[in-house]
């Protein structure tokens, strides 16, 4: 009996055999992880489009590399994280305060107060650069500490670190501005 | 508050702009096609061998002619060497004999 190969893994293996329509499931099915971890990151839809674009194209030439589909993912999660933080590196960009222009998220589970989801994802978005996607990988891709550390080429320590004071800048700002609003 | 559980539904994943994988696959390079040679290329290549082949051979047979005709040219030599000395010796003996009867 042989059992039943998934979707993802015959596109995946039919994407690198050079199937055009295959990688374009591809494409579709990781472009929202891909788009949204740069788009929490650089706060710009736009500039977030055209480096998820960079990304995929760079898969394409690099798919013979990649040994399956797990692989795929993580290599497009560091590809992705990669490139926003050279991007701002180069640009120097400063901190927006805002993700209005930003699509609304598609969380399987909505939040129970959009209006603090909304503040949080500012309050996010306002972090400097590298605490920013820590906390966006641990938070919205659900990573470990320990995966965040090798993706970013930092210590452990350092990516736990960052998460403790991210958290704790964050929670002193959600209850400066709950007790304000109170 | 539970920061950690509002942060993960706050952050949840967003939806790529529309059109996104037909942007991508039209950078794309296109597919990369094996080249394939014209069709008068495979029997240029037969007759291009066909004739070296056979050029060869004709060559080799030229050789092998002119080295047999060369080795016939010897042996006729020899054959001429030969009789001209034996032709020598009975002229010697024809007039060693007419002495002896003068």
């Amino acid at each position: 009996m042989t059992a039943a190969i998934p979707v993802e893994i015959t596109m995946f293996r039919k994407a690198r055999t050079g199937d055009r329509q295959a990688f374009a499931e591809l494409v579709t099915q990781h472009q929202s992880m891909v788009f949204s971890i740069a788009c929490r990151f650089l706060r710009d839809g736009t500039l977030a489009e055209d480096i998820g674009q960079e990304v995929f194209l760079e898969l394409y030439k690099n798919l013979d590399r990649i040994d399956n589909e797990s692989h795929m993912v993580h290599w497009l999660r560091q590809v992705t994280s990669r490139k926003c933080i050279d991007h701002v590196r180069r640009a120097r960009l400063r901190p927006k305060f805002g993700l209005e222009d930003a699509p609304e998220p598609v969380a399987d589970e909505r939040p129970e107060d959009p209006l603090a989801s909304r503040m949080l994802e500012r309050m996010v978005a306002a972090l400097p650069a590298r605490m920013r996607m820590v906390v966006v990988l641990r938070y919205q891709e659900d990573m470990e500490p320990a995966e965040i550390s090798e993706m970013l080429g930092m210590p452990v320590a350092s990516v736990k670190s960052m998460l403790h004071r991210g958290l704790e800048l964050l929670r002193s700002k959600v209850q400066r501005k709950r007790g304000g609003a109170e | 508050m539970n920061l950690e559980r509002e942060l993960k539904q706050a952050l949840g994943r967003m939806e790529a702009p529309a059109g996104f994988t037909e942007r991508v696959m039209s950078r794309l390079e296109p597919p990369r096609r094996a080249k394939m040679p014209p069709r008068w290329v495979p029997w240029a290549v037969a007759a291009s061998l066909l004739m070296s082949t056979g050029g060869s051979g004709w060559l080799y047979q030229q050789r092998q002619d002119r080295a047999r005709a060369e080795q016939a040219k010897q042996q006729i030599l020899v054959a001429l060497q030969i009789t001209g000395s034996k032709l020598d010796h009975i002229r010697a003996k024809v007039r060693s004999v007419s002495a002896e009867e003068n």
